[in-house]
């Protein structure tokens, strides 16, 4: 009413009440999108197929053979739309990936349970969401998986068994992962990967993660562990457009782990303005705050950085050995239908710096193990989740080995790391993982005790995790944490469950 | 007084009962006033609470803080701030914001970044079902089979995430409420064009988006607005990193609050407190009725009572039953009260949170919510009322010795003690009234004077038509017998009709005095808008640049006489938020730019810069006068300022400072300087107004004087809807108590007018008789009333808006107002009395006949 305020200025008071409601209302929408990663982008269903098909027949070219090395697949993906068990099962490491329905579900339900509040105004939100959450709801939890367990299938699944019939309900493989990217550039066998160009961003792709894992020991000697990821997906085929429209979102985990304590956050954030990116040369990734980047050029010399609620880290990461390409030249299967992706790793760091959790700030110094891997659709449709692990082992090898769960057993793959850096791919008739124990976390029974067996090369060993309760309890959930090995040699590495 | 034994408190009870089944009328008018009382007071307690409840959720949806980062006021933000900021840790999340034109309309675009808002939050406009055309919302204005977009995609897609990459990614959404979408005339899915012919997004209705607004993704607004690469502010959604604090004050921004949370609650308690204040005046209006109709049943239950005690029940027994019974009817009506509560509470939200809009920006949620703490609070004040109705009956009957004689006339005989009572009463709140108001000051002293002012004017009423009655019953003398009996028997009847007559009394001064206020509030404020509208039209630019280009094109066109620009910039002076504005030195505010108060030469003293005219809130808030000095923080160090005039600024919640443009730009040179004041033959505003509206990329909003004037009293009109249906309600109560006191009147007064009727007086005169005197007390009444609501207008006027909204009115007084109030308050009395008469006119000559037969 008054004349001044009144007149044509836009309210400026309201404007901003009225954006940060916006900004709320939107805000669920974006999480659960970036959680679901979407099934937007995978989008094209079923004509993703021809983007895939030169994985599929590079698969038939040289199966069983090769080596799929990856750790899983990263990313993940499009909600799987149609296979509650998909909810169930997966999730993985992949803020990209994680999307699944099972990564989604539960935000949605929270999304439900906000939406009586005041603004919401959308009654039409919550019948999506409330539809996502009873499908999940609806969706028994891994038991209900037909044929023999996991373990069983890990331990005894004949090599290159084919893809029997896929249960119906997992045609598009956890979280969407399985499916088709069109438009996206698809990862081929023979490609040369070029660095440092390569430890940079591959946009025309859809998945890419950066991952930094680490195993450290503070003065005391008490064992602490580190992680530190980014993910990067596109929402659509990168095109002309940059600034706010580029099509790219990125997520970051970080967690400090010790045997009492394990802490995490989780980052969100749009691409081509700034906030979070990766850079080839020098190496630099980051979101916020967050930071693993090189100091200086190459890769001789790191620095990792991270912080949330009840943990901050400052790393500086040294390479003592060479970078590692996963497969076939840094080309990694990912299954017997050809899903795969380009997977290198740095395993050969050593770190120093300190990590605080609960206030409490230790220097520690230890090893460390970087990977990089990006594709287009690095799962087949039948795909639940994986168990991965990387290890240093204190003779100075290194062992990365990952198991694929499938509908029909586990497609096995890994990498032998001679202390000098040279690589032998693993294929599945090499590798025996068994599961010796279960405990429930977060209310999901995980095996957290494994024996790993390489019998060619006479390595039997056994796993134990440094801090059971490892749990990422980020958008999408999964176990991620440091373990111990022991038997025919001895280390420390990570392991990484996801899908339960 | 002990516990009584189970059985005589049930006889008790079943025999009080009796009562109330032979007179329905009289149990209505108990419980129709403890739930009306219950439901005026519930109801705006609903409101209250809920208004406070939205001013708490939008300060914790912030975090907490409602903390923004910007630049100087309208001033943008390079975009690369955002990256700086969040790469140092700090959680801010970007807004544009602007406004285009598009379809003949105004809008203003609100641009967000839905990734980088907080998490945990609500959700939002996003549906289930929304499809990838943007047309959904599930209203069928799509065409498509409600719910069949579900079945055509497998389930448990992410529709939110499809949802987020249509919003993001070309050509992106713009949300907007149904309404807006309505009021331009848009189906979802199209692409209004802003001027200019840049495509806007496609349009999706979502119910949450604010009105008259199109909400989309940053990149798509800066886009819309000509803003590439630019923002508005950054919302701040997190702590402070305490490493890169000082990190905005060297990218040249500062923090600012989005008075979304502890200002509004602060600016608002005042209005707030208005509300509350009414509702206790509607309370006890209805407590009038309850207490008139309890006081009533006490009396003509008296022989019953007596008959009792004779049989042997314990007073404390008779005391406890007629507690029980206060009690019993207290929760029916607290029930029924709370239902009409809630009701009116919904009723009066949409203006309520118009009104709050329009002064304070506060946004309300759509959907009341009352908590377990309303509706025990509501049944308790029900209670309470209850109790107070029906105290003196059980003091009474705890006390009435077994053989008390059952008195008819019992009123009478008691009157003059009471009326003794009631005026020591009236002195006595009119002095409590006074000293609170002068030990308490502010705006509860006001209310104190006020409520003071109303129970003695209350209390006195009794006596004061008592004595009026006394003087017409000795004129009435010389008119014959007749006339005397109806003098001397309208005194008889006043203390059955007294507590009605004060509820009357009540309403009837509230409804002068809030009247006058509103009706003087409204001329002054006419008048001032005439004055203070004193351009043709009035430009806000997008943005600086496009402010210079449009003032240079405007400056160019023969039919513009001047183009005056205005800067702003917006600050913190003692803890309240101000406005300073910056004017330039021309004859159009010389003129006519009306001032409260000011020195002599305050003109040149602002134009030179060293004054500054501050309004009139601002100056009492911060307790500025005349000559004072004034530091204004700048980001160019303190700038002392001399207030050299003052200046109304009716309803604007935040203070005002207006200096000269010149010396404003030295002090702030990042003032917002998008905001100019056109003059202009006014034959030709129509079309320079078009030709503005059309100018340039940014689409400014313009609006001429006309329009600006209407919106302006519009905005007053909602304001006070609140405030004027209370007053309503408030009169039909009073009124309602009236008819019930007079209602239930009629049957106990056929003692008094059968022998008036034996002696040879008709029928039907006594029935004029009757309407007469009814009529003759609410005359007398509406005339009392009209001192108590000159005071009350004087207390509202001079004490409470002053305290509340900071600025005081002219007095205004409308006689016209009091005729047509006691014209009302006659045919009311009229309409009431009709029921009764009609029962007198229509008693067989038998049944006056019997009253003597009856009589005891």
């Amino acid at each position: 009413m008054n004349a001044e305020s009144a007149a044509p200025r836009p309210r400026r008071r309201a404007t901003v009440c009225a954006a940060l409601r916006a900004r709320r209302m939107m805000g669920a929408a974006a999480l659960a999108a970036l959680a679901a990663l979407a099934p937007a982008w995978a989008g094209a269903g079923p004509s993703g197929a021809g983007a895939s098909q030169p994985e599929g027949q590079r698969l038939g070219a040289a199966p069983a053979q090769s080596p799929a090395r990856d750790r899983g697949p990263a990313s993940p993906p499009t909600g799987a739309p149609d296979d509650g068990r998909a909810g169930a099962h997966g999730s993985v490491r992949g803020a990209a990936e994680p999307l699944g329905r099972r990564a989604a579900a539960p935000f949605l339900a929270r999304a439900v349970q906000g939406a009586d509040r005041p603004l919401a105004g959308a009654p039409a939100l919550s019948q999506g969401a409330v539809r996502v959450a009873q499908a999940d709801r609806a969706a028994p939890t891994p038991a209900p998986t037909p044929g023999p367990t996991p373990a069983a299938r890990l331990a005894d699944r004949p090599a290159g068994a084919p893809a029997a019939q896929l249960p119906a309900q997992s045609r598009q493989g956890f979280a969407g992962l399985g499916e088709a990217a069109e438009g996206f550039a698809p990862v081929m066998r023979g490609t040369r990967l070029v660095f440092p160009r390569d430890h940079g961003a591959h946009p025309r792709h859809r998945i890419e993660w950066w991952y930094l894992t680490a195993n450290l020991t503070a003065e005391d000697g008490a064992e602490l562990g580190v992680q530190w990821t980014l993910f990067r997906q596109a929402l659509a085929p990168e095109g002309p457009a940059r600034g706010w429209a580029t099509p790219q979102l990125w997520m970051g985990h970080a967690a400090a782990t010790s045997a009492g304590a394990h802490r995490f956050a989780q980052k969100l954030a749009r691409g081509g303005v700034g906030v979070a990116g990766v850079t080839a040369e020098p190496l630099a990734a980051w979101i916020d705050d967050w930071r693993l980047a090189a100091r200086g050029p190459g890769m001789k010399l790191l620095e990792a950085r991270a912080s949330g609620e009840g943990f901050a880290y400052e790393l500086e990461l040294r390479a003592e050995g060479p970078p590692v390409l996963h497969g076939d030249g840094g080309w990694s299967l990912k299954s017997a239908q050809g899903q795969a992706s380009h997977y290198v790793s740095l395993p050969f760091l050593s770190a120093e710096g300190w990590v605080a959790i609960d206030g409490r700030r230790m220097r520690v110094r230890g090893r460390a193990w970087m990977d990089h891997e990006w594709s287009s659709r690095p799962l087949s449709a039948d795909q639940k989740g994986w168990d991965w692990f990387s290890i240093h082992f204190d003779d100075g090898a290194r062992l990365m080995l990952f198991a694929l769960r499938g509908a029909d057993g586990a497609f096995l793959s890994g990498s032998w790391i001679a202390p000098d850096g040279a690589v032998q791919p693993l294929g599945p008739d090499e590798i025996r993982m068994t599961p010796l124990s279960r405990r429930r976390v977060a209310g999901r029974a995980l095996p957290l005790r494994w024996r790993l067996e390489l019998p060619r090369r006479g390595l039997r060993i056994e796993t134990a995790p440094l801090n059971p309760e490892a749990w990422m309890a980020a958008r999408f959930a999964y176990w991620e944490g440091p373990i111990r090995v022991s038997g025919t040699r001895t280390g420390r590495g990570y392991m990484e469950l996801t899908g339960y | 007084m002990s516990a009584p034994a189970l059985a005589p408190l049930l006889a008790a009870l079943g025999a009080l009962a009796s009562h109330w089944r032979r007179r329905p009328g009289q149990l209505a008018a108990l419980l129709g006033g403890l739930a009306a009382a219950t439901a005026l007071w519930s109801g705006i307690q609903a409101l209250n609470a809920h208004a406070r409840a939205s001013y708490d959720a939008a300060a914790r949806e912030l975090g907490g803080g409602a903390r923004l980062v910007a630049a100087a006021p309208g001033a943008t933000i390079d975009e690369g701030v955002f990256a700086a900021l969040r790469r140092a840790g700090w959680s801010v999340s970007p807004v544009v914001e602007g406004a285009v034109r598009a379809n003949g309309a105004t809008l203003r675009v609100i641009g967000i970044d839905p990734v980088s808002a907080p998490a945990g939050l609500a959700p939002g406009v996003f549906g289930g079902g929304s499809g990838d055309d943007g047309g959904d919302a599930g209203d069928g204005g799509d065409g498509g089979a409600p719910g069949g977009g579900h079945g055509s995609r497998a389930p448990g897609e992410g529709d939110a995430a499809r949802d987020l990459a249509a919003f993001i990614t070309p050509p992106g959404l713009a949300l907007a409420a149904p309404e807006t979408l309505a009021a331009l005339g848009l189906s979802p899915g199209a692409r209004p064009r802003a001027q200019g012919g840049r495509p806007l997004p496609p349009v999706r209705p979502a119910a949450g988006a604010p009105p008259g607004a199109l909400v989309m993704d940053v990149g798509m607004a800066q886009a819309a607005l000509g803003l590439e690469g630019r923002l508005s502010a950054l919302a701040l959604a997190g702590p402070v990193p305490p490493a890169a604090a000082d990190l905005p004050a060297r990218l040249g921004l500062s923090m600012r609050e989005a008075p979304a949370g502890a200002d509004l609650a602060r600016l608002t308690a005042s209005f707030h407190m208005n509300l509350d204040a009414f509702a206790l005046l509607a309370f006890l209006v209805g407590l009038f009725i309850a207490r008139a109709a309890a006081g009533l049943a006490f009396e003509q239950r008296r022989p019953l009572l007596r008959t009792m005690r004779a049989c042997g029940l314990a007073a404390s027994t008779a005391a406890w039953a007629l507690a029980i019974e206060a009690l019993g009817a207290a929760l029916v009506a607290g029930l029924a009260g709370l239902a009409g509560g809630r009701a009116l509470a919904r009723a009066l939200l949409p203006d309520l949170a118009e009104s709050l809009n329009a002064l304070y920006g506060a946004q309300l949620g759509a959907e009341l919510a009352p908590g377990p703490a309303w509706w025990a609070g509501g049944l308790a004040m029900s209670c309470a009322g209850a109790l107070a109705a029906a105290l003196g009956g059980v003091w009474s009957a705890a006390r009435m010795p077994a053989l008390d004689s059952a008195r008819p006339t019992a009123w009478r005989r008691a009157q003059r003690r009471r009326t003794r009572l009631q005026l020591a009463g009236a002195a006595g709140a009119g002095l409590a009234g006074a000293a609170a108001f002068g030990a308490l000051g502010g705006l509860a002293g006001g209310f104190a004077l006020l409520a003071g002012a109303m129970l003695s004017a209350a209390l006195a009423l009794p006596a004061a038509l008592d004595l009026a009655l006394a003087l017409a019953e000795r004129a009435a003398r010389r008119l014959g017998a007749l006339a005397h009996w109806a003098a001397a028997d309208a005194r008889q009847q006043l203390p059955g009709l007294a507590l009605a007559l004060m509820a009357l009394l009540l309403a009837l001064g509230a409804n002068i005095g809030v009247g006058a206020m509103t009706e003087g509030f409204r001329r002054t404020f006419e008048d001032w808008l005439e004055q203070r509208l004193t351009a043709e039209l009035y430009v806000r630019a997008g943005d600086p640049a496009e402010a210079d280009a449009l003032a240079a094109w405007l400056a160019a066109r023969p039919e513009a006489a001047a183009v005056l620009r205005e800067s702003e910039a917006r600050l913190r002076i003692g803890g309240w938020p101000v406005a300073l504005r910056g004017a330039p030195d021309h004859p159009t505010y010389r003129e006519r730019w009306p001032l409260l108060s000011a020195e002599p030469g305050a003109r040149d003293a602002i134009a030179a810069g060293r004054g500054a005219a501050a309004s009139e809130q601002l100056a009492r808030r911060l307790g500025l006068g005349l000559g004072d000095e004034l530091s204004v923080p700048t980001p160019r160090g303190p700038w002392r300022l001399r207030i050299v005039a003052l200046f109304a600024d009716y309803g604007a919640a935040e203070g005002k400072l207006r200096v000269n443009d010149a010396a404003m730009a030295a002090h702030f040179p990042a003032a917002d300087r998008t905001r100019m004041a056109v003059r202009a033959d006014p034959a030709a505003v129509p079309a320079l107004a078009a030709a503005v509206a059309a100018h340039g990329p940014g689409a400014p909003q313009v609006i001429d004087r006309a329009a600006l004037k209407a919106r302006s009293l519009r905005i007053f009109e909602r304001t006070f809807a609140v405030t004027a249906a209370l007053n309503a309600l408030t009169f039909a109560v009073a009124g309602a108590a009236l008819f019930a006191a007079l209602a239930t009147l009629a049957r106990a007064r056929l003692a008094q007018s059968a022998p008036v009727w034996a002696m040879g007086a008709p029928r039907r005169a006594l029935v004029r008789l009757d309407l007469a005197k009814t009529v003759a007390l609410a005359l007398g009444t509406s005339a009392l009333a009209v001192p108590l609501g000159v005071a009350t207008t004087w207390i509202l006027v001079a004490v409470v808006n002053v305290e509340a909204f900071g600025w005081r009115l002219p007095m205004h007084v409308f006689p016209g107002q009091w005729l047509r109030l006691a014209a009302l308050a006659g045919l009311t009395a009229a309409a009431a009395s009709l029921a009764a008469s009609r029962a007198l006119s229509r008693t067989p000559p038998a049944t006056l006949a019997k009253v003597f037969a009856d009589e005891r």
